[in-house]
């Protein structure tokens, strides 16, 4: 496919200036070029990793020695409530219906959904919490698989983030920005180290939703923003067919194909040749990937050869597709294949209202599959090396908003919110951070976003302060100007 | 006071005007003796008196400058002033030689003019005019002073050439330590000024046993660490970690170490606080020591502190050598300073040379993804990501760099017995995934050559408890994976009794999967 192209300079006249300069040359080669009068070899653009084979990004390789060599990105976009899920707070049970002392609710601003209450009552949580595991860890009856994999899981109960709203929220949480235009935490993996598979992207996106949401997930959380296009997470849809037009139409065969493709590679080329645009080599590669996903996504959404048991593990929805159940199967199917970075997105959860009502089923329909997952990874030996992050985009108020009544619900909480980790070099089996009796503030270790994703780079072998792009006269970086590796989590 | 010390940190601006200017002026003292430098003569004698006062300016700033009691060293604070006031007191002298005074115009050029041209009478004599009338001739070109100083210049001129080296030497060891200039001299000039002849970098420990817990372990780890602040001009908190001997003096708190104790030396105590404390060490924000730097500074502690002592030849605690093993794998190995805590439950890299890169050039042209496992290390990491099965010529060529293989994932590709003999003499491959391969009893008996293994993949495979049997002994061993494999129970109790260091998982099976078909109702 790389094909050593000859570039007439007179051509470069019709470059953009940003196309120019953000491909493999810059002004003093295009300087050089004009005054030597001579081609240029532009087949280094064409592969921007390396001689041959896949892209192995733009690092090729950690700055250090790698724990983990993919990620599963669980968001749950409407915000979980940590009060009735995982931090476990005995105290708001005996409290139920005080107010909340002012001590603890202090003076910080609260969303402007709540903040016209007169009273802020403390509610217990939905469900009884048990004990699980060597560990103890205490989980709400809404989640009882993941309780069951405790020991196998690392909690934080003191991230927080600034943000008070959903897609400001999800996507400084997974661009480390709160507007949107950066590159998504996958994006910047995929630049970094490129791929591990020949057959399938390297950055899958699946959706999915058990009831109706008020909230919807956003792109900006799995854009290239100012990368290369081609780091963009390549999103599966929901339904039979989780790749649209990969499969061909009735009467055309592979071979046909296979020249069709050639012919438009051709004349790619030519185009390439002609504007110099890298982003026409994104778009070759894509037509060439989106060729051989034509054998290996029939191959990942196959079901035939999985095992009844597996199934059932996954829970009754799995046999549905676009349920969030038949999307951790098919994470596992494309992270045994090599896939680096897979984003599930669950859309439910912003409960400000019935949350007794509302929360349980969406705490049921992700919490078995979550832990099949988990458990399905590390039967396959394959845990060891794939790091597991599991959370919304900030947790939910202890006191309830509406008052208690049984329409109660709770409001948006950035102040602390709990999430998990399995895997890929974490701690398994301990809870990093305390939150005060309340779960309304950290009292110990507090975690940023930042930090969050700053330990993520580091579990892949990257430093995060190293890993830059360089875009509108500055180095940009997932971490922005923040960020530290959690130590603490790391085994 | 404070303004006295405000003033005298200007001492070390100022003493580079001396510096310069008496340079200049013993240049030109010598240089007007050669006749196409005559025409120069004129600018000696202000050379001179610039050159005094100026270094009458830098004593008087340094003698308050000394007034500080941040110096560690204060009889080299003295020795250091005495020649800055010798330097100065000879330069005045030769100041005073060179001035040659002419006799007094008399009467003075315009002295009886008025502004307006009318005559103006000559007022009485000041003192000053008297004065100079009275030491003129002393001082008159061709004088006794004149030519004694013509005679003997030499002397002082030399005096005060060394007396500058000596007062800039002392000063400067002041503020950068006494081995900042040396530090990267040569052997033999070091030799000549007394020191020990090689004191380039320390030759990396090569095993545990042999490596100085102070010099290869603590020492390197201070200076990366805590010497940013602590040295011997920064000194914050009046700690210098720049030499034991600084260390253990302390700071102006007193001790930071109580030998053989940890928990009572403030440095331990101090860089183990979490990192919130507002006495956490590094402040700043600054890369905190690791996990096994701490380990193994609390183990030194408890060691007596010792200025220099091979690691074997102290009692050595499980989590002590595992902790000193990272930290010489950290600094020995891939030059990272994170690379032993990124791969901590690991041995540091082997170091290998780099694998031939038309080899792995071919390799990559059979579908196979070959990346190195960090930046600084030779060792490979391999997928195989065909799906078309490996060819026994496709693993003879990954055979040809075979020893810098450390990971391999040949997953789901057909691999044979016969393969997995070729497998077994990559010798220091820690990871392998041979998961969804028709492989038997046969290819565990091969990878039980593989001394280095930590992680086994066997899911899915024709393994048979015989197998698993001979794997579970490999002396690294921590994790083998066999679900799927006929492999019972019975023999995965007997590893799991017999090898405590290895964890077999067996993952879940029909029974263990209770069937749930109700699915629950959407609220709304």
């Amino acid at each position: 496919m790389t094909k050593k192209i000859e570039i007439d300079p007179s051509i470069l006249a019709n470059l953009t200036r940003r196309a120019v300069l953000s491909s493999s040359m810059g002004l003093g080669a295009i300087a050089a070029a004009k005054l030597l009068g001579g081609g240029m070899s532009l087949a280094k653009a064409a592969t921007p990793a390396g001689e041959s084979g896949p892209n192995l990004g733009k690092l090729t390789t950690g700055h250090f020695p790698a724990r983990a060599k993919r990620v599963v990105d669980i968001h749950m976009k409407g915000a979980v409530s940590q009060v009735d899920t995982f931090d476990y707070k005995p105290e708001v049970i005996k409290r139920h219906g005080e107010e909340i002392p002012p001590s603890v609710k202090g003076r910080g601003k609260i969303s402007s959904m709540s903040n016209g209450q007169t009273s802020f009552p403390l509610m217990g949580p939905l469900a009884p919490f048990r004990q699980y595991g060597q560990c103890g860890r205490w989980v709400s009856d809404l989640m009882p698989h993941i309780g069951s994999i405790a020991d196998d899981l690392t909690f934080i109960h003191s991230i927080w983030t600034p943000q008070v709203n959903h897609d400001p929220a999800d996507i400084l949480l997974h661009t480390g920005f709160q507007l949107p235009g950066r590159p998504a935490a996958g994006a910047w993996v995929n630049y970094a180290l490129g791929t591990d598979n020949a057959n399938l992207p390297s950055y899958v996106v699946m959706k999915s939703q058990f009831q109706a949401a008020g909230v919807g997930a956003t792109q900006a959380t799995w854009s290239a923003g100012f990368l290369p296009s081609n780091h963009q997470g390549v999103e599966f849809r929901s339904g039979n067919e989780p790749v649209l037009y990969v499969s061909n139409p009735d009467g055309m065969s592979r071979d046909e194909r296979r020249a069709q493709m050639d012919v438009i590679d051709q004349l790619s080329h030519y185009q390439y040749q002609m504007s110099g645009d890298p982003e026409i080599l994104s778009k070759i590669a894509q037509y060439e990937m989106a060729y051989r996903m034509q054998d290996s996504v029939p191959d990942v959404t196959d079901l035939r050869d999985e095992p009844d048991y597996i199934l059932n593990m996954y829970g009754p929805q799995v046999h549905q597709p676009g349920t969030f159940a038949r999307n951790c199967l098919l994470t596992r199917r494309l992270i045994e294949r090599g896939v680096k970075y897979v984003h599930l997105v669950q859309v439910g959860w912003d409960h400000h209202n019935g949350i007794a009502r509302r929360h349980p089923p969406d705490c049921w329909a992700v919490d078995q599959p979550s832990a099949a997952l988990v458990i399905d990874l590390k039967q396959r030996g394959l845990l060891d090396d794939t790091l597991v992050t599991w959370k919304g985009e900030f947790g939910r108020t202890v006191y309830a908003q509406g008052g208690i009544n049984p329409n109660a619900g709770r409001d948006h909480h950035g102040g602390n919110f709990t999430m998990w980790m399995a895997g890929g070099g974490t701690r398994p089996g301990i809870a990093y951070g305390k939150t005060d009796d309340f779960s309304y503030n950290i009292i110990e270790d507090p975690v940023e976003i930042h930090d969050m994703n700053a330990t993520m780079l580091y579990l892949l072998g990257v430093d995060h302060r190293q890993l830059t792009f360089h875009y509108q006269g500055r180095d940009f970086r997932l971490t922005d100007t923040g960020g530290k590796v959690i130590q603490g989590i790391i085994a | 006071m404070q303004l006295i010390w405000f003033f005298g940190r200007f001492h070390v601006l100022i003493l580079h005007l001396p510096l310069g200017i008496l340079t200049l002026a013993v240049a030109l003292e010598i240089l007007v003796r050669f006749r196409p430098f005559r025409f120069l003569e004129s600018a000696v004698a202000p050379a001179w008196i610039a050159g005094a006062i100026s270094a009458l300016a830098t004593v008087a700033l340094g003698l308050m400058h000394a007034t500080e009691d941040s110096f560690e060293d204060m009889d080299a604070v003295e020795a250091h002033g005495w020649a800055g006031v010798t330097l100065a007191a000879v330069t005045c002298l030769i100041a005073i030689l060179r001035t040659r005074l002419h006799p007094p115009p008399y009467p003075p050029p315009h002295a009886g003019e008025g502004r307006e041209g009318a005559p103006r009478r000559a007022g009485p004599e000041t003192a000053g005019a008297r004065l100079y009338k009275a030491v003129q001739p002393a001082f008159a070109p061709g004088a006794a002073l004149d030519r004694g100083y013509d005679k003997l210049w030499g002397v002082p001129v030399a005096a005060v050439l060394c007396l500058m080296f000596l007062t800039g030497h002392l000063g400067g060891n002041l503020t950068h330590g006494d081995t900042y200039l040396l530090q990267y001299a040569p052997g033999p000039v070091r030799v000549l000024a007394g020191l020990p002849a090689d004191a380039g970098p320390r030759p990396k420990p090569t095993d545990l046993a042999s490596a100085d817990i102070y010099l290869d372990i603590v020492q390197p780890a201070l200076e990366r660490r805590c010497s940013g602040c602590h040295n011997n001009s920064k000194k914050s908190g009046g700690l210098s970690m720049a030499t034991y001997e600084t260390l253990m003096k302390g700071g102006s708190k007193g001790a930071v170490m109580t030998p053989g104790n940890p928990a009572a030396s403030d440095l331990f105590h101090r860089v183990s606080l979490a990192p919130t404390s507002s006495d956490f060490m590094p402040k700043d924000g600054k890369t905190p020591l690791n996990k096994s730097e701490i380990a193994a500074i609390s183990w030194w502690i408890s060691q007596g502190a010792p200025k220099s002592a091979t690691v074997g030849s102290l009692t050595l605690t499980a989590e002590a050598s595992a902790a000193i093993q990272a930290v010489i794998g950290a600094t020995g190995g891939a030059g990272e300073e994170e690379a032993a805590a990124a791969g901590s439950d690991e041995a540091p890299l082997p170091q290998v040379a780099e694998a031939d890169r038309a080899a792995v050039a071919k390799v990559v042209a059979e579908s196979f993804i070959v990346r190195k496992v960090a930046k600084g290390s030779n060792l490979v990491d391999v997928d195989y990501v065909s799906t078309d099965p490996v060819t026994p010529e496709m693993i003879n060529d990954l055979a040809s760099f075979g020893p810098n293989i450390l990971r391999l994932n040949l997953r789901h590709a057909g691999v044979t017995d016969a393969q997995v003999s070729t497998i077994a003499g990559f010798s220091n491959l820690r990871r392998l995934r041979l998961e969804e391969n028709a492989i038997t009893d046969a290819a565990a008996a091969y990878i039980a050559g593989l001394k280095n293994l930590t992680y086994l993949n066997l899911t899915n495979t024709k393994v048979t408890d015989a197998g698993l049997d001979r794997l579970a002994t490999l002396p690294k061993l921590s994790r083998i994976y066999v679900w799927g494999t006929t492999i019972t129970a019975a023999a995965v109790d007997k590893v799991k009794a017999a090898c405590k260091d290895v964890t077999v998982y067996a993952g879940l099976t029909a029974k263990d999967v209770p069937v749930q078909t109700k699915i629950m109702t959407p609220a709304n």
